[in-house]
């Protein structure tokens, strides 16, 4: 038979495309970076001394802690299937009182009544709460992939059997008391005014930027997020996948919480509680939907540090914190709302 | 002549790229069983999309009991009488199957729901029917046989006057298949009237009093079943197919077997064995729920339960598919029949979607993607496949169906593979799309790889392939070389006629 | 026999109460006592009447992470309309039940016509009720003013049972009911067990789901004037870690995650066992931090148990159609 063309009345076939509606405002980093720019201005109009440079340095200092978790989360709901971490504020709590206890010799010089017997270098310390965050990581991931555990259920789980451990350890109290070369970890800045924390930060928003959007272990895990059945038919092991982002959500929560343990000087076994909220918060608001599949590192840690700016515009205004936490819940909800909005238009 | 439950007039409808039905008129009369035949792309399903107020007509009227009628909704439709048995069971699975029958109308007394009562009422529904199963069972412990029952049960209990079941055989055994007639000649009995949607044409000429057949959106027969015979009824069905744009065959297939399978054996399928060699298009035709699914995802590893083969070799070394990860090592491409399913993930743009299963050729050593050579790359798939799109960047979700499977070839266009594993690979995608994708094949073909077709296309399976296997119920039950193609002889054979 | 099995199978809580104060009994003899009974009774109200409107919502296929936060608002209300607005006994039980009524239906409201995924939705309101509960009182609890009669509420005593028992018995019998016997009530049961099947019957889907979050909402009105009496404190920062005592409650109960599937009847027999263990962990002197990994543990086991009897399940129906196949 030969390859020819029918001669039918047919309507005429329609091999088209959709005219791509991309305005600059669909774009959401660039409303981010308006709305940041937007606050910052109208911060130094407002307030004096909003813009000064000391100022936005201790904020960042503090903002960075946080960005770490920030990051971790975005993995993890790119990852997408219900993908969530709830358990990072607990393990943030455990890497607290873990790099403190390897610090013994301080410990026991502050009256502590816990020691491990343990004085640990610096780099032994990171170590070890890696791994411990890493551990952690995996089994979440193992009951989300291979036992079917809805991801917020088991993170929820493992968050309580985490933080109760850490408080059974602890007894509920703080350990105080680190050694000066850890302190001087968080407490340093850089030319005086780039603190050390962001510096750890930026290193790793650099890593989690070339990881999830410039190399194929990044296309998996959005190919995941976007439909893990083609994923898995196009020969991806989705459950490795799957796993690793939450490996990495427990990697990251770790270093934040030793950078933590350095900046207070403590460690907290509460350390970190209410971590997972404002990660989610600042991931929803950087343009990450909870579905998956879609989502950027910059946008998370810009939106994180549009929250940020927006609390300390708030407090300088001095406006009630308990307003504020209304204000983010609320803006929360506007963020998700208009997502969920533009998922449908694109279903 | 009884007189007329339904009947459409002059129903026209269209979708982009396609007319699916085309002047159609259909009648019904009270109290007969109506038998609805036609092929793939007969328009079949888009007429029960709208008799059930699914779809809304472009042109025509409906007229219920001589009234013309409009259906917005199913609703409206179920008001009217209209009440149709889906292929996939839309009962609750939990709750009993008194509660399945009454749903949405459980028997009141004194405002709150009377679980006596409705025991009773749907016990009279399944006693009617002649069926005994207990009200009281939860739906989720019957059988499928059981749970079809339930689900006409449950289509019956309110005022109806036409029930349309659609492939109400397809999941059930041969002594189930008698108990399902002797209810639909008791539902008869009561005066309501039923179609018989069937691909089985064995059935069909059991059970109905007439049947209409459609084929390509026009209405081409409506008979008395003793006024037609099967291969009458099995040639209007074919006709003279409208579309002949297969590949010319160039070269003959070398004699080394690139896949072969003995003894394939899982919950749905039984003892299947085949063979395909390397530069050959081989067919697989069944019907609609014949095993195709299954038989697919049990090749590509996507649905290995239950699964036992006695010999799987691929080019001649004997492999197991545990999952697509192995497949695709062993050289397997799947192309799906849910694209949106299985082969693409809307919401990435095209280069994301193709790159997949090469993502190791774009990358560097150390893991990143080198940009110049994926754009390279894709573009150059997007070029082999015409792939109307501007750039690579473009969402699929953007594309028009028949550039969305492309995209699906892309992806192993790129990983060069050489078994190409085809399940209705055209379906629902417009003509000229569908030219593109039977070339595309032949090209693999002609390149030395090997496709495997399944499909329930027959103009397709006819028109590309060299070899043919039929399936039917799970089972593999003929083998066709190309020179004994014979279309009437694949249908009968695929719809369980004596041939 | 086949009673026995139907009994594990649809009240799977019940079998765990009884293991668990079989266990209970043999570790001391003061465990099966009259009063300590009287004790799990009545500490359950709270859980009970969370878990309750849990079930509902579970029953839809949603989940509801606001009900912990959604209490601490509700009891802010009852203390502070008491205390600082001197507002009579009932008109400050009754706004709190509204109040909290109100943030279920915004619930409800955000999953249906906003088309919010339900955990997403309810932690966002989980946020916005914390914020709103400190707000009011400017992150203070109301520890004076509350008159003593209302904390008399929950001391009063019917036979040997305080009222709280009473209450949320009363309350999950009436939520069971609706299930069972409204057609509303069976729509939510249809709309978690098959939503296409439920609005093909002409169930209205949204409403369906927005009663459903409402109902949750109410019973946490209730919980926090409850805990209102009891305390005779408005705390807002109570209610940590409630959601998670109601879903452990629910899951025990033998109610699926994914819906459709259980009853609030099961549901109460799942606040019983909770309830019992937490007494055990309680009387076995055990650290409050323990009995919180326990939570975990004891959760994580619940949830996973449906999913392993689902695959075993499956797995049966496979074989099944293999034998079918092969005849």
């Amino acid at each position: 038979m030969n390859l020819s063309k029918s001669v039918i009345k047919e309507p005429k076939s329609l091999s088209y495309e959709l005219p791509q509606t991309k305005s600059l405002f669909k774009n959401t980093t660039f409303t981010i970076v308006l709305a940041i720019v937007a606050t910052l201005i109208i911060g130094s109009i407002v307030v004096d001394s909003f813009v000064d440079i000391f100022n936005l340095s201790r904020l960042l200092r503090q903002a960075s802690i946080l960005g770490l978790i920030t990051i971790g989360m975005t993995f993890v709901i790119v990852g997408g299937n219900g993908g969530i971490d709830l358990s990072v504020g607990a393990i943030f709590g455990l890497c607290c009182v873990i790099s403190i206890s390897l610090q013994s010799e301080t410990l026991k010089n502050t009256g502590s009544q816990k020691f491990t017997g343990i004085e640990a270098p610096i780099w032994a310390i990171f170590l070890t709460c890696i791994l411990a965050g890493a551990l952690i990581g995996l089994l979440n991931g193992i009951a989300c992939t291979y036992l079917k555990l809805p991801p917020f259920i088991a993170t929820l789980c493992m968050m309580n059997i985490v933080r109760g451990a850490v408080m059974v350890y602890t007894n509920g109290f703080q350990f105080i008391g680190v050694r000066p070369d850890f302190a001087a970890i968080s407490n340093g800045f850089l030319f005086d005014i780039i603190p050390n924390t962001l510096i750890v930060l930026l290193i790793a928003a650099v890593i989690a930027y070339f990881a999830l959007h410039k190399s194929s272990y990044g296309r998996k895990v959005f190919a995941v997020g976007a439909n893990l059945r083609a994923a898995a038919i196009a020969g991806i092991n989705t459950k490795r996948v799957q796993i690793s982002t939450y490996v990495i959500s427990g990697v990251l929560a770790a270093i934040a919480a030793v950078l933590y343990t350095s900046f207070s000087m403590s460690g907290d076994p509460k350390a970190g509680s209410g971590y997972e909220m404002d990660a989610i918060t600042a991931v929803l608001v950087g343009g990450t939907p909870m579905i998956g599949g879609k989502g950027t590192v910059a946008g998370s840690l810009l939106g994180l540090l549009f929250i940020y700016l927006l609390k300390n515009l708030l407090t300088h205004l001095d406006i009630n914190s308990y307003i504020q936490q209304l204000l983010t819940a609320l803006l929360m909800l506007a963020v998700v709302l208009v997502q969920s909005k533009s998922n449908r238009k694109e279903a | 002549m009884g007189k007329c439950v339904l009947s459409v007039e002059n129903i026209t409808k269209s979708f982009p790229g396609v007319t699916a039905l085309d002047n159609v008129n259909f009648e019904l009369q009270q109290g007969e069983i109506h038998g609805l035949c036609g092929m793939n792309g007969s328009g079949k399903s888009t007429l029960l999309k709208i008799i059930t107020g699914n779809e809304k007509q472009d042109n025509g009227k409906i007229f219920v009991d001589g009234n013309e009628t409009n259906f917005h909704t199913v609703l409206d439709s179920k008001k009217a009488g209209i009440n149709m048995v889906y292929q996939e069971l839309s009962l609750v699975p939990y709750l009993s199957v008194a509660e399945n029958i009454l749903l949405g109308n459980m028997p009141k007394k004194n405002g709150f729901i009377s679980y006596k009562e409705a025991i009773k009422r749907s016990r009279e529904i399944l006693e009617r029917l002649g069926l005994h199963i207990n009200p009281t069972k939860i739906v989720e412990e019957l059988s499928v046989a059981e749970k079809q029952m339930v689900e006409i049960a449950k289509a019956l209990s309110g005022d109806t006057k036409i029930l349309l079941l659609d492939e109400p055989s397809a999941v059930l055994t041969t002594s189930e298949i008698k108990s399902l007639f002797k209810i639909i000649k008791q539902i008869k009995e009561q005066g309501v009237t039923v179609v018989y949607i069937s691909h089985r044409l064995d059935e069909v000429f059991e059970i109905c009093d007439r049947v209409t057949i459609l084929r390509d959106g026009k209405n081409v027969g409506v008979y008395n079943i003793g006024d037609i015979d099967v291969n009458e009824l099995v040639s209007l069905m074919i006709g003279r197919s409208l579309v002949d744009f297969y590949p010319e065959i160039k070269s003959y297939g070398s004699e080394n077997n690139a896949m072969e399978v003995i003894n394939l054996n899982n919950y749905r399928l039984k003892d299947i064995s085949f063979h395909v060699k390397e530069r050959e298009i081989i067919g697989i035709y069944g019907v609609v729920g014949s095993g195709q699914k299954e038989l697919t995802e049990a090749l590509f590893g996507i649905d290995t339960k239950e699964l036992k083969i006695d010999s799987y070799k691929i080019n001649g070394k004997e492999t197991c598919i545990k999952n697509p990860i192995c497949a695709i090592k062993n050289g397997l491409a799947f192309i799906p029949d849910e694209r949106k399913q299985d082969g693409i993930a809307v919401s990435l743009s095209i280069k994301h979607n193709a790159v997949l299963p090469f993502l190791r050729k774009v990358c560097n050593k150390v893991g990143f993607i080198k940009k110049q050579t994926e754009n390279e790359k894709v573009n150059d798939l997007m070029k082999k496949l015409s792939i109307k799109a501007s750039n690579s960047d473009v969402l699929v979700n953007n594309l028009s169906g028949g550039n969305q499977q492309k995209v699906v070839i892309a992806k192993w266009l790129g990983k060069n593979s050489n078994i190409f594993i085809c399940f209705e690979p055209t379906r629902g995608i417009d003509v000229d799309a569908k030219a593109q994708v039977y070339k595309v094949l032949g090209d693999l073909r002609e390149s030395g790889a090997s496709v495997i077709l399944i499909s329930s296309e027959l103009s397709e399976v006819i028109g590309m392939t060299e070899r043919l296997y039929i399936m039917r119920k799970g089972e593999f039950i003929g083998e066709l070389k190309r020179e004994e193609y014979q279309e009437e002889k694949i249908v009968s054979l695929a719809s369980g006629l004596e041939v | 026999m086949s009673i026995l099995k139907n009994l594990v199978k649809n009240y799977p809580g019940l079998i765990i109460l009884i293991i668990v104060m079989i266990i209970g009994t043999s570790m001391s003899p003061a465990f099966l006592t009259i009063s300590n009974i009287s004790d799990i009774l009545q500490q359950s109200c709270e859980n009970g009447l969370l878990a309750a409107g849990m079930t509902v919502v579970i029953l839809t296929g949603g989940i509801d992470l606001s009900v912990g936060s959604n209490l601490a608002l509700g009891s802010m209300v009852c203390a502070m309309t008491q205390a600082y607005a001197g507002w009579p006994l009932l008109a400050s039980i009754v706004l709190s039940i509204i109040v909290c009524g109100t943030i279920g239906f915004i619930n409800g409201l955000v999953i249906t016509k906003g088309n919010v995924q339900p955990f997403v939705a309810t932690l966002v309101t989980m946020m916005a009720a914390r914020a709103l509960g400190l707000l009011i009182n400017e992150g203070r609890p109301v520890s004076t003013g509350i008159p003593q009669t209302f904390g008399m509420i929950v001391r009063t005593r019917i036979g040997t049972l305080m009222l709280p028992a009473f209450i949320w018995l009363i309350c999950i019998i009436i939520v069971h009911f609706f299930v069972k016997r409204t057609s509303h009530g069976r729509a939510l049961m249809a709309v978690g067990g098959n939503e296409e099947a439920a609005r093909y019957t002409g169930i209205n889907v949204d409403r369906t789901r927005i009663i459903a979050y409402t109902i949750s909402g109410l019973m946490v009105g209730v919980a926090s004037a409850v805990e209102c009496s009891r305390l005779l404190i408005g705390e807002p920062r109570t209610g940590e870690g409630y959601e998670l005592l109601a879903i452990a409650a629910v899951v025990m109960g033998g109610v699926s995650m994914t819906g459709g599937k259980g009853s609030v009847l099961g549901t109460l027999f799942g606040v019983l066992a909770v309830g019992t263990i937490k007494n055990m962990l309680n009387v076995a002197n055990v650290n409050m931090h323990v009995q919180t990994v326990a939570l975990g543990v004891i959760i994580a086991i619940s949830t996973l148990i449906p999913i392993f009897t689902t695959y075993l399940s499956e797995k049966a129906l496979r074989k099944n159609s293999m034998k079918m196949l092969r005849n």
